[in-house]
């Protein structure tokens, strides 16, 4: 579809990037206000404990400390940490201290001291006694008759009307049913019943959770933190320190990394309470250790699928269970295993459609979102049992996928059936161009050379696999997103938004949207985000909303500032708006007889006649949630004698709808592939015997580097997509997808060993070639 | 605990005022070359910053790297990334060349040394199977003198060497490959770059008339020290070089070893690799 775009489409340098070169001082940590305290947390050493007792005196006596804080001295108020809309759908199952420990990792206390040495001393000197109870530390476990109870305190509860059972350890339950799912099995010819496990991951953002409060001169708490939410951080911590929204604000800097970790109120309720206790400056930062162990991570997840068709491809049932590890606490549990349904389900055509996700607490680190938000999980399952199904049916996988797809125009039951703990949102497909990215990846990739695995020989192996992956943009008639402009006497406008840019590129992104419509360069838009004094409301950066749903924010609000600018350009040139056409930061008679510049104009609308600031503000909400469809290849290498997998290639064909900026969208993609890469190769969570994670540092939990980076290619494939901003779809969490899948199906493809379990590594497919006794 | 601050770092001027730090308990100092281990322990809190550090990087004796004698000699204080680039290194001891290339990160090969690789005793170590198959020799000193040693004797256990506290390393002595001769380094590992192996070895070897000559082989991660395979490498020595030769030292390597579990990887995972590490060797040694 050509468009006759001047500023979007294109890729514009991203407006942050010289200065982050240059190292300016932009992040939270470079903003710490001198002499600020040092926070420090007393961790539990358990995995489930009931705190007997605990005695801050000596730690309190230490020269040099000023607040220690635990469940004896602060408010005990049920909350969630997951940054979502209000009510949320996460149970209040969570305090800022509580008597009893859940995991090994959980908040006892927390100290404030002038140094971090004295913070750490102080918290060392805490004499806690434990009453140690027996854990649950596998969700086989969690629903046992006799299990641990995890949350039996009185005061939990769900906020708004969803299963929530804490007694029996079920911190979420949602399920649906469109026709019958045994009869679609029965009347199948093939069938293909497996389960598939997506293991602990954490996110490994750059920049770790970093916050720090200070007390402004009239006694308001201001917040610096690294956030994705800074409007869900106020209203939480207002929460959970009793203190009136209004006497708060949040400013979010620049962020280093975020992937979901920082949609969640982690650690500013404590920043907060420390700052106002203290009234000094206090500072938070996350090490390593504890961004892995006491943060979020993604919600490990088993999925069965039961797949049924009939000789032909058509397909009669298509089944998901999904039990879900939220950890100790409940965040994002409902929300999660609801995306692994509404995700991927919808993604292929079936008459039986059946559903349910089950999610469960147990004595491990805390789950959350982490991008791709149960598509993730439920990708490798359904597009690993879409494999195994080609190979009961004897055909190409691909060509069971290009049979059985949505495609533009069609909908699924499964929208309206499933939404974010409650009824979903009708709609039906109004862009996808899934075929045309499986048919230029499969070119890129050579699938023509794929042979079958049993015809291969030699020590080491070759094979491709490839995934199909849907995702969705902003979560419908729940999320909001809004903006407001000001024109400027040089014809620059001040962009202020909520919205978050947390390396993505957004704020590039927004302001190439406002830029489009107001008809100027994009260096004449001035970004500001976010602040909740001076930015108007953004649920924030998660679920894939930005681009779609700010970017139609800041468009709305940009073509309400066009409309008075060319009202005053009108007086000024005696024409009627509609005789006027604007672009490139002049308004022109249509008829040549005259135009005005930008500049004139705000100069003739702030100093000279009937004078107002031309500005104005918009928000924006969506009815729909278009999914980006994609298509990921991969080719491997397998060492038969080691098991040891090499990459060779990898394309991620992508239909974002249009690519506001396509070098963004293309660093979204490769960026996204390799963390999927090394969540399905490299990472994971090693745990002792009592539910300790054993790898909490970069030297023991690998992530993939730049020298282990294959070839990958990006190939953007356009669509347009009439509800978002100039055509534009979410491009951001739906390539971390397709590695775990993708990778799977290609280690099927080289050796004949199905992995169903990640990470494959070497050591995963050494055995399962043994277990089939190939010998190179 | 204690803080890196709060240590004393002594700055020798010559190796000789060094020894003489060393020579007193009062005065001695834990030997720092290029810090990539011991400064992350310290940071971490791993390990405790000790009350004084000797700082060796300014030691112009350590540096040097020459042939004489037949052997290659390699000061304690040449970098991973000297001995990747040295032609020297490459003519005479290729495999020694390769295992530092991919030890770290460009920014660990830049600081870490070869005597502090083989100072630390970490049984996964990356340089320590390359100087085993050469038969390298260690010179050691202290006020009381220098002495030599085989590598295979200096490599004591699990973090222990022959090395009395107010000794220093001096350098290495790494017999060239002699002609006819061939080696190489391999390593299994979780991803390409900063990643401790799983396995890894060397060997050097040689043929005649398609029989084994001479072979040594060691290995790392696989035993408390890098080791070599003593038992399999008398076996094979005057073997022809066929395929039940193979299978054979395969056998064998997989018996001879000793490794562990840990969050890197199983034993019996490892017990065969090194196998097949040992296979791969001597099909290198075939292949030329």
């Amino acid at each position: 579809m050509s468009r006759n775009f001047q500023v979007v489409n294109k890729s514009v340098r991203k407006i942050d990037a010289l200065a982050l070169a240059l190292g300016k001082p932009m992040y939270a940590g470079d903003k710490v206000p001198p002499g600020a305290l040092h926070i420090k947390f007393l961790w539990s050493p358990h995995a489930h404990a009931v705190i007997k007792s605990i005695d801050i005196r000596a730690a309190e006596q230490l020269p040099g400390v000023r607040c220690v804080l635990y469940h004896g001295n602060v408010p005990r108020i049920p909350h969630t940490t997951a940054g979502q809309g209000y009510p949320e759908p996460s149970p209040y199952d969570t305090f800022m201290f509580d008597t009893k420990v859940r995991f090994v990792g959980d908040r006892v206390a927390a100290v404030a001291a002038d140094t971090p040495e004295i913070a750490a001393a102080a918290v060392a000197a805490i004499q806690v006694e434990y009453e140690v109870l027996s854990a649950v530390l596998s969700i086989d476990d969690a629903m046992k008759d006799g299990a641990p109870v995890i949350h039996d305190e009185p005061d939990a509860f769900a906020k708004i009307p969803v299963q929530y059972e804490p007694g029996k350890n079920l911190a979420a339950f949602v399920g649906m049913d469109v026709g019958n799912l045994d009869e679609g099995l029965a009347g199948a010819d093939v069938v293909v019943d497996e389960s598939y496990y997506a293991h602990y991951a954490q996110h490994c953002p750059i920049e770790p959770h970093v916050a720090f409060g200070y007390m402004d001169p009239e006694g308001r708490l201001v917040i610096v933190t690294s956030t994705q939410v800074p409007f869900h951080v106020r209203r939480i911590v207002a929460q959970c320190i009793e203190m009136p929204i209004r006497q708060i604000r949040v400013i979010k800097p620049r962020i280093g990394g975020g992937f979901g970790v920082k949609q969640e109120v982690l650690m500013e309720d404590v920043v907060a309470m420390m700052t106002v206790r203290t009234q000094k400056p206090c500072l938070l930062t996350f090490t390593r250790e504890e961004e892995f162990v006491s943060s979020r991570t993604r919600h490990p997840i088993r999925t069965r699928i039961r797949l049924g068709a009939k000789k032909d491809g058509t397909f009669t049932a298509y089944g998901m269970d999904c039990l879900s590890n939220t950890g100790a606490y409940g965040s994002h549990a409902l929300t999660v295993v609801c995306n692994c349904g509404s995700k991927m389900l919808p993604l292929y055509r079936a008459k039986n459609i059946h559903f349910t996700g089950t999610a469960v607490y147990t004595n491990l680190p805390v789950g959350g979102a982490y991008r791709g938000y149960g598509a993730t999980q439920s990708s490798f399952a359904v597009e690993s049992a879409m494999d195994e199904l080609a190979e009961k049916l004897g055909v190409d996988p691909l060509a069971l996928r290009q049979q059985n797809h949505i495609v533009s125009g069609e909908t699924s039951p499964v929208f309206r059936a499933l939404g974010e703990g409650k009824a979903g949102v009708e709609q039906s497909i109004g862009s996808c161009e899934l075929a045309k990215c499986i048919t230029l990846g499969a070119k890129e990739i050579g699938w023509k050379k794929r042979g079958d695995w049993r015809k291969k020989t030699g020590r080491m192996r070759r094979g491709i696999g490839m995934a199909c992956l849907m995702q969705g943009s902003s979560i419908p008639e729940i999320d909001m997103g809004a903006a407001s402009i000001k024109m400027n006497e040089d014809g620059s406008f001040n962009l202020l938004m909520g919205a978050t840019d947390l390396g993505t590129g957004s704020d590039t992104v927004l302001a190439q949207i406002g830029a489009e419509a107001l008809g100027c360069d994009v260096s004449k838009i001035i970004v500001y985000s976010s602040d909740t004094d001076m930015t108007p409301f953004d649920v924030g950066a998660y679920a894939s909303s930005t681009t779609y749903l700010s970017g139609a924010a800041v468009k709305n609000c940009a073509e309400k500032v066009v409309k008075q600018i060319l009202a005053v350009a009108g007086q000024m040139l005696g024409r009627k708006p509609s005789e006027l056409a604007h672009g490139d930061s002049v308004v022109r008679a249509k008829d040549g007889s005259g135009q005005v510049t930008y500049s004139e104009i705000a100069l003739h609308s702030l100093y000279n006649a009937e004078q107002h600031q031309i500005g104005a503000m918009s928000s924006h909400i969506t009815h729909k949630s278009p999914p980006p469809f994609s298509a990921h290849f991969v080719e491997v290498e397998i060492d038969t004698e080691t098991g040891a997998l090499k990459l060779l290639k990898y394309v991620a064909a992508v239909d974002c709808g249009t690519a506001i900026n396509p070098k963004l969208a293309e660093g979204q993609t490769e960026g996204g592939v390799m963390n999927g890469i090394s969540y399905a190769l490299t990472e994971e969570y090693l745990f002792s015997a009592t539910g300790r994670m054993t790898n909490a540092s970069f030297q023991d939990y690998k992530l993939f580097s730049m020298r282990d980076k294959p070839e990958i290619k990006t190939i953007l494939v356009p669509s347009y997509e009439k509800t978002g901003p100039y055509g534009a779809k979410s491009v951001s969490e739906i390539c971390i997808n397709g590695a775990l899948p993708a990778i799977a199906n290609a280690i099927y493809n080289a050796v004949g060993v199905r992995l169903r379990e990640g990470p494959f590594t070497a050591e995963k497919i050494w055995r399962g070639l043994r277990a089939m006794g190939a010998k190179a | 605990m204690k803080n890196l601050e709060e240590s004393i770092f002594l700055e020798p001027a010559t190796l000789a005022e060094a020894l003489r730090f060393q020579a007193d308990e009062a005065t001695r100092g834990l030997p720092l070359a290029g810090g990539t281990d011991l400064m992350v322990q310290w940071e971490a809190g791993v390990r405790m910053a000790p009350s004084r550090v000797l700082n060796l990087k300014g030691l112009a004796e350590l540096h040097g790297l020459s042939v004489a004698g037949g052997s290659l000699v390699i000061g304690a204080g040449v970098t991973h990334a000297m001995l990747r680039r040295s032609p020297l290194v490459r003519q005479h001891a290729p495999s020694l060349a390769e295992a530092a290339a991919t030890v770290g990160g460009a920014q660990i090969q830049a600081l870490g040394t070869i005597g502090g690789s083989i100072g630390n005793a970490s049984p996964a170590g990356d340089l320590a199977p390359s100087l085993l198959v050469a038969h390298a020799d260690v010179e050691v000193a202290s006020v009381r003198g220098a002495r030599r040693l085989a590598l295979s004797k200096f490599l004591v256990g699990y973090r222990k060497l022959d090395l009395a506290p107010d000794e220093l390393i001096l350098r290495f002595h790494v017999p060239v490959l002699p002609a006819g001769a061939s080696e190489t380094w391999r390593k299994l590992g979780p991803r390409a770059a900063q990643a401790i192996s799983k396995v890894m070895g060397s060997y050097r070897g040689r043929v005649e008339n398609g029989h084994i000559a001479d072979f040594a082989v060691a290995l790392g991660s696989v035993a408390p020290t890098a080791i070599r395979l003593p038992q399999t490498e008398a076996w094979l020595r005057g073997r022809a070089l066929n395929a039940d030769t193979l299978d054979g030292a395969e056998q064998r390597a997989s018996a001879e070893v000793t490794p562990i579990a840990d969050i890197r990887s199983t034993a019996e995972y490892r017990r065969w690799v090194s196998g097949r590490l040992v296979r791969g060797f001597l099909e290198h040694l075939a292949s030329l």
